[in-house]
């Protein structure tokens, strides 16, 4: 029986292998734990035998129920999804819808955990709603429940001994059911130590707690271009007292705030001013993130010295990284539009491995292209850098908030308000859960003193990987300037000298002549192929090289 | 004939590649500026070898080439030389060579007596270069001995005087305003896309500047030159004088116009200084304040932010809404004695007075309300004045009149003035004519050759009697004439070698000459010619140069990153556009992109003739005949544009109707401009088309991103948007755009709203109960701040787009409570409540806890002591109302503290309450006898009510009707 549970898609053979096997059947045994739904659904006996293509099954299962119920087409929907994915990255990792409540704009800002198993999830019309059994594959019965409304564009959710906190626009709060109706009765300001108008670009990203305890929230400028308000363009930790501790300068328009493994704080920054491209940032206290627009509040960060140096327009970062100690340069880029448009939220795969095989590495989303990029970075001359990479696409709408639950699938929440994206629905919530088959993919992407070393998860075809025919690399960087973005200058194309594939078959080295300092390094593999002759399912990888590997 | 050594450094630099620039840029940011600098104005190195006269800016001629030197001279640096400065206009050519220059038509100078006066004619007809360098105006005096040269001008100047009579300079006045607003506009509109920047973009800016300076199209000594009036009246229409379209309409109003004229003439008013003339000058005089004030009475003690004239009684020069406050001053002029009212409406205050006299007093904290005052006047002037302020929140003024038998209207603009500060040119003189210099001007008009190149206009011309060979006839290798070096009697436009040897290239090979130029090549020479590459790039040519790129800017701060305030690129623009749609562009001010501050200028039919046609011909590429529209298409279109679909209204405007996010282009011009195969190529992959473009593609890889509509097939989705979108106006609105209310209402319990509130601040908490009675918490100050009667409030500004912007209560009977820290300790009982609150005077906002009925008890502290803040609301006759019940809890015993009920124009007490502008009513029950307390305060009244000393915890019950 447990053959039944094994993905369909492996060939249409295999789908008549389980031909006999009535529709029913596998609805029940795939629902598993959950009678009701197959007793509401009722579903009639129904043969895979003759049916070759999603229409004719689909049209035979409605067929055979005249007044299909939404449980039933839900269930249906969701198998046929399953047995017939629509794109290759389906065959992976599949992505599931939850019915919202009826009639509520839930658009999802933050999401979090509870201790009683529930998914949280704030909007950003104010509202906690509390998800239960989130776990459900398929999620055929969502119970949600309103925890707290009222509340001002919440965009970060963090659990701690009983409280819930949350990041407001204007403060930091912790909410608390005391009388154990279910909803929220008391709602304690923890911090509000920064400012904010009328403007709607005054974003506040809350942090989960880092291992001191603190949350960190960084505070988007007040528009593209000016800091009117007290700590607009900063991040600012909020210590478990609640008081706040001015750390960074430099923030542009964030997108989502998260730790990776080593619990080091991260945050993307967008396209804009002194932004050539989307990146992901390393928040390290004192350091400067790269938009001077907010410097004008060092006067009240005392405990970060006087105002820094400001950087000059229509430089280069790096130029400007060696005359400025406190400027941290990006330690990914997303190149602007290949990778996305609008980074924001993201998690670091800890599940040890019941997400596929990229532990411990970042998924990021991105709000225009309805998409998750996966980051790999690696620490050269003692700071972050790395690689991003495409990893899945095809959300309902702009993913926002992006959360690993306990059991290692990923929920994404979506927006479109304000800001188009792709997918075409206002809002959603989803659950990416892996397959149990992780695609052929680079595994991550390693600087060397003389180039590259690329790791993948199956082991490569060494004729084809070796073949320095099979790759394309470019490099470029982006003008460091007060105006909005910028092209991709300097372009250069350095030469690969030399490829050697490790014996294993899971690693090559990449020996390349013309390494850019401060570039994106964009390599394109699209004749490598793996032992079994497949070709990666991403062939892409956009490497930021701040400083050179010793 | 000096040579700045900016352009020394360029020759040496000569061509060195982008790659050894990229090398240096790299090595510190001071030599990468400085490089940069030096690609954007790489032109200099190529046009200093054919410097026209000496200064560099003159061999551009206006066309500030920047980067176009990377793919080398456009056009050949010779025949640019022999259109540009008219070469044929004395030497005959073929039509055919004429339609392949292009040559530049020099000013027609019917009305040159009015518009420039006779001291800088006089000084630029004696040495051009010097009045203005880089001129292709040539010395054609040279050689004369000083008096023969000065009888001459002498005799010019006369005769140019005499063609448009007299011209005693009419005095401008001066207004520090104007000039703020011409000099905005100089720098945003696109005269510094050729002229030179006067002012830095931005921060570090100044660099550019002077840089610049040596690289734009000089100005010469205009405060010499001309009058604002003049000016202004030249900058509306600089065609009329100068019909070669190379300085070209910039489309000003006439406003804008004086504006920039008395800004780019301001050395007129600052030299003559306090001491000058004063002078009438149209519209009032306004002083702007930014200080608090309660009442007008405060403007006395204040010093104005800024000061300046105006046109009407009109907050338009404030800088921020709230604290601020005017004064406008000036004179009202009456053709007939009659009875006047005047209505002043106004948020807050204002007083208007007439010759001294008060006769509107509308002073005072309030919403927008309407007074007036009747009087007699008599014909003729009469001083007028009116003080205005606005305390917080709204902020609005308007004055009108009626005339006893006529209706309300504004007060004509044309009977208001002011004495001002003057503007006249510098080095005033005075011409008298006289007859025999004026024919003796007129002669040399015609024998100097002056005529050959300008046209006096119709009646007036005089033909030229300056005989010269045809150009056909002109032998490069024998040089004389205006080639050889300058002696009398020959134009001397100073030509360095370089220019020399270019001309003679091109003369000497007259074939070349002639040949037609291909629509291609008319395109890229029109576009040097006009300058149109200093803001569009082509094929790798043009575009902004990088210190001029800090000057395109967007209005009002729109994100729409570059493409919001770089004009488009115009690569294949002749595919792009619809053929009827370029005329539009070029010759009938068509533009659809009211976010960019630069505007497309208007250079004239006569400069832009066959333009079009060329740009069609060069990239066009044949139509592919459209499908036929299915029934259902537009309907599909529509879904696809609005809300469900790919929300292309989440950026887009539509037919007026703002977008959602962004004021990105107007989806219902799509049609009327662009070639449906464009569009559809776009679509899929915009940036493939414009790159660095923030349209995302919505069918990534051709594959359609939303599956739904019309099954997920990308051609038939394309197919259908531009279906919707061919209705162009008449397309109807798609879903989503319109606003519609999202009203929250209680029901079974309170509704909370913690959102940006008018009047209640950033932080403001909303909240309605089902009463029907409202309230607003101001968490930034701790104070309650606003109480209304009815329908609670409308969500949907901040839920249907980004979520900007303060939203009013929705209901009636709004009161707003006063500003400051709802408790003080008083020193004593004509001490000033305090002005501090908030964080300022060290209140922390500590959240709220939901009593069993879910209604919010503030919580919040000060100097130790907590205080809880509870409302419970309470069904009343005719309006409910709230019960507050303020608790304090301190951990030592309190101190003796106040609490500030109310602040009013009036308080009574009327049967145990507290009547507050005869509308508010409240009630308290105070612990130990205490009461109440109603002092009078710079003109307003307080109610104060004393907190309990007796421990360490106080508590004050007030019952709030209103």
């Amino acid at each position: 029986m447990v053959t039944l549970f094994e993905p369909l898609w492996r060939g249409s053979l295999a789908r008549v292998t389980y031909a006999g096997v009535p529709l029913v059947a596998c609805l029940a045994l795939f629902l598993g734990g959950c009678p009701r739904a197959g007793a509401a659904a009722g579903l009639p006996s129904l043969h895979y035998t003759r049916l070759a293509t999603r229409a004719e099954t689909e049209k035979a299962a409605l067929a055979a129920e005249p007044n299909p119920s939404a449980d039933y087409k839900g269930l249906l929907q969701d198998r046929l999804d399953q047995d017939f994915p629509a794109t290759e990255e389906d065959k992976y990792y599949r992505i599931l819808t939850f019915k919202l409540p009826d009639g509520v704009q839930l658009e999802p800002g933050a999401l979090e955990w509870m201790p009683d198993g529930r998914l949280a999830i704030s909007t950003r019309i104010g509202d906690i709603w509390m998800l239960e059994n989130p776990l459900e594959t398929p999620p055929l019965h969502p119970r949600w429940s309103l925890f707290a409304s009222g509340l001002h564009e919440v965009l970060g959710l963090a659990y701690r001994d009983g409280w819930l906190y949350c990041t407001q626009r204007g403060e930091v709060s912790r909410l608390k059911d005391t009388r154990g109706s279910g909803r929220a009765d008391r709602f304690e300001t923890v911090n509000d130590d920064w400012g904010i108008g009328g403007d709607y670009h005054e974003y506040a990203f809350g942090s989960k707690f880092d291992r001191e305890g603190n949350m960190w929230v960084v505070l988007c400028l007040t528009g593209s271009f000016t800091s009117d308000n007290l700590y607009r363009g900063w991040c600012l930790r909020i210590t478990p007292e609640g008081k706040s501790i001015p750390t960074c300068s430099g923030v542009r328009s964030p997108g989502g705030i998260g730790m990776n493994a080593a619990g080091d704080m991260f945050f993307t920054d967008n396209q804009g001013p002194w932004n050539g491209a989307c990146s992901l940032k390393h928040l390290v206290p004192g350091d400067f993130m790269g938009n001077p627009d907010g410097n004008k509040w060092y006067p009240m960060a005392t405990n970060l010295g006087p105002k820094i140096l400001s950087p000059k327009s229509g430089s280069r970062m790096m130029v400007e990284a060696k005359r400025i100690p406190q400027l941290r340069p990006p330690a990914v880029y997303f190149p602007y539009p290949k990778m996305g448009q609008s980074a924001s939220g993201f998690l670091c795969d800890l599940s040890k491995g019941r997400f596929g095989g990229f532990q411990e590495q970042l998924f990021v989303g991105d709000q225009t292209h309805s998409t998750l990029m996966r980051v790999s970075m690696e620490k050269v001359q003692g700071r972050y850098q790395g690689a991003c990479f495409p990893f899945r696409e095809g959300f309902a709408s702009g993913c926002l908030s992006v959360f690993q639950g306990p059991d290692g699938s990923a929920f994404v929440g979506g927006t479109d308000r304000g800001w188009g994206a792709r997918g075409g629905k206002p809002y959603s919530l989803q659950h990416l859960v892996w397959n149990g088959v992780t695609p052929f993919e680079i595994h991550e992407m390693h600087l060397k003193p003389d180039g590259f070393e690329l790791t993948f998860t199956e082991p490569v075809d060494p004729a084809t990987a070796g073949a320095v025919a099979s790759y394309k690399i470019e490099t470029y960087t982006y003008i460091y300037q007060s105006n909005y973005g910028s092209p991709e200058v300097d372009k250069t194309t350095p030469t690969i000298t030399g490829i050697t594939v490790a014996p294993d078959g899971r690693s090559l080295r990449l020996k390349i002549d013309g390494l850019q300092e401060g570039h994106v390094h964009e390599l394109h593999l699209p004749g490598v192929r793996s032992a079994q002759g497949q070709p990666l399912l991403h062939p892409a990888a956009y490497y930021t090289l701040n400083y050179f590997a010793q | 004939m000096r040579a700045p050594a900016f352009v020394a450094w360029s020759l040496r630099r000569g061509g060195q590649t982008s790659a050894n620039e990229s090398n240096l840029m790299k090595q510190t940011g001071r030599v990468h500026a400085w490089c940069r600098w030096a690609a954007a104005l790489g032109a200099l190195a190529v046009l200093s070898r054919l410097p026209l006269m000496g200064a560099v800016p003159a061999a551009s001629r206006g066309v500030v080439l920047g980067p176009v030197v990377r793919s080398g001279p456009v056009v050949p640096a010779g025949e640019l030389l022999l259109g540009e400065l008219n070469c044929v206009a004395c030497h005959a050519a073929d039509a055919a060579v004429l339609a392949r220059v292009s040559p530049r038509q020099a000013p027609v100078l019917a009305d040159v007596g009015a518009r420039v006066t006779p001291q800088y004619l006089r000084a630029f007809l004696s040495d051009p270069r010097a009045a203005k360098p880089g001129t292709p105006m040539p010395d054609l005096l040279r050689g004369l001995d000083a008096g023969a040269k000065s009888a001459a001008v002498d005799a010019l100047v006369q005769f140019l005087g005499s063609l448009t009579g007299t011209n005693v300079p009419v005095p401008a006045g001066y207004s520090p305003h104007l000039v703020e607003q011409g000099k905005v506009l100089y720098h945003s509109v696109g005269c510094v896309a050729c002229h030179a920047p006067q002012a830095p973009a931005g921060e570090g800016g100044a660099e550019a500047v002077a840089t610049l300076a040596e690289a734009s199209v000089p100005l010469g000594d205009l405060a010499r030159k001309t009058t604002v009036q003049e000016l202004a009246r030249f900058l509306q229409n600089p065609l009329q004088a100068r019909p070669s379209g190379r300085m070209p309409s910039m489309n000003l109003t006439p406003g804008e116009a004086i504006a920039v004229a008395t800004y780019l003439l301001r050395a007129q008013a600052e030299s003559t200084g306090p001491q000058g003339p004063a002078v009438r000058v149209p519209g009032l005089q306004f002083e702007y304040f930014e200080k608090l004030m309660r009442d007008t009475g405060g403007i006395d003690s204040a010093v104005p932010t800024a000061t300046g004239s105006i046109d009407q009684f009109s907050l338009s020069p404030k800088k921020r809404n709230e604290q601020i406050a005017f004064r406008f001053t000036g004179l009202l002029t009456l053709t007939r004695s009659n009875t006047y009212t005047f209505f002043v409406t106004a948020d807050d205050g204002a007083r208007l007075w007439i010759d001294g006299r008060l006769v509107v007093d509308n002073d005072g904290v309030h919403p927008p309300q309407e007074k007036s005052g009747k009087l007699d006047l008599g014909a003729g002037e009469h001083s007028i004045a009116l003080s205005y302020f606005n305390e917080y929140a709204g902020g609005e003024l308007s004055v009108a009149w009626q005339e006893t038998g006529r209706p309300k209207r504004a007060i004509p603009a044309a009977l208001l003035s002011h004495v001002g500060r003057s503007m006249i040119p510098l080095g005033a003189e005075t011409l008298t004519l006289d007859p025999a210099k004026v024919a003796r001007g007129r002669e040399l008009f015609a024998s100097l050759g002056c005529a050959a190149c300008h046209r006096l206009g119709p009646g007036g011309e005089v033909p030229s009697s300056l005989k010269a060979p045809a150009l056909a006839s002109l032998d490069a290798a024998k040089p004389g004439g205006c080639l050889a070096d300058p002696r009398s009697g020959v134009p001397a436009f100073g030509l360095s070698d370089e220019q020399r040897s270019a001309l003679r290239g091109v003369v000497s090979s007259p074939a070349s000459l002639a040949a037609p130029l291909d629509p291609g090549s008319l395109v890229t020479r029109r576009m040097t010619l006009l300058n149109c590459f200093a803001c569009h790039s082509r094929d790798g040519i043009g575009g902004p140069v990088e210190a001029r790129a800090e000057y395109f800017t967007t209005v009002d701060k729109a994100d729409l990153g570059d493409e919001g305030r770089i004009p488009p690129h115009l690569n294949r623009v002749g595919d792009k556009l619809r053929a009827d749609w370029i005329p539009k562009v070029l010759l009938q001010k068509a533009a659809v992109r009211p976010y960019m501050a630069t505007r497309m200028p208007q250079f004239g039919a006569e400069a832009v003739g066959g333009l079009a046609e060329a740009i069609v011909k060069a990239d066009a590429t044949p139509e592919t005949p459209a499908p036929e529209a299915g029934p259902t298409d537009a309907k599909f279109g529509r879904q696809l544009v609005g809300a469900g679909g790919l929300s292309c209204i989440a950026c887009h405007r539509f037919g007026g109707h703002n977008s959602l996010g962004i004021p990105a282009l107007d989806l219902t011009t799509v049609s009327e401009r662009l070639r449906r195969d464009w569009f559809l190529k776009y679509l899929p992959d915009p940036a493939a088309l414009r790159p660095g473009t923030r349209m995302p593609s919505f069918w990534p890889e051709g594959k359609a991103a939303n599956r739904e509509i019309l099954g997920g097939e990308t051609r038939r989705q394309l197919e259908a948007i531009w279906t919707f979108l061919s209705a162009g106006k008449g397309a109807k609105v798609p879903d989503g755009l319109i606003p519609t209310g999202i009203e929250l209402v209680a029901s079974q319990e309170p509704v909370i709203y913690r959102h940006f509130i008018e009047g209640a601040g950033s932080r403001a908490i909303g909240v309605g109960y089902p009463e029907k009675a409202n309230l607003a918490f101001d968490a930034n100050n701790l104070r309650l701040a606003l109480l209304w009667h009815g329908r609670f409030i409308d969500a949907g500004k901040h839920r249907r787009d980004r979520g900007a912007g303060y939203e009013p209560p929705l209901g009636d009977d709004v009161i707003r409570l006063p500003e400051g820290p709802p408790f003080a300790r008083l020193e004593g009982p004509a001490r000033p409540w305090p002005g501090d609150a908030g964080k300022a005077a060290g209140y922390q906002m500590k959240g709220y806890r939901l009593d069993d009925r879910r209604r919010p008890i503030f919580l919040y502290t000060f100097d130790g002591i907590a205080v809880e803040d509870s409302f419970v609301a309470v069904p009343r006759e005719p309006e409910p109302g709230f019960v507050r019940t303020l608790s304090l809890r301190s951990e030592s015993v309190l101190p003796p503290l106040w609490f500030r009920a109310a602040v009013g124009e009036s308080i009574e007490l009327k049967g145990g309450a507290y009547v507050v502008d005869g509308h508010i009513s409240l009630k308290f029950t105070l612990e130990g006898g205490a009461r109440p307390q109603i002092r009078k305060m710079s003109g307003r009244y307080e109610l104060l009510v004393p907190v309990s000393t007796t421990g360490q915890e106080a508590k004050i019950v007030e019952e709030i009707l209103w």
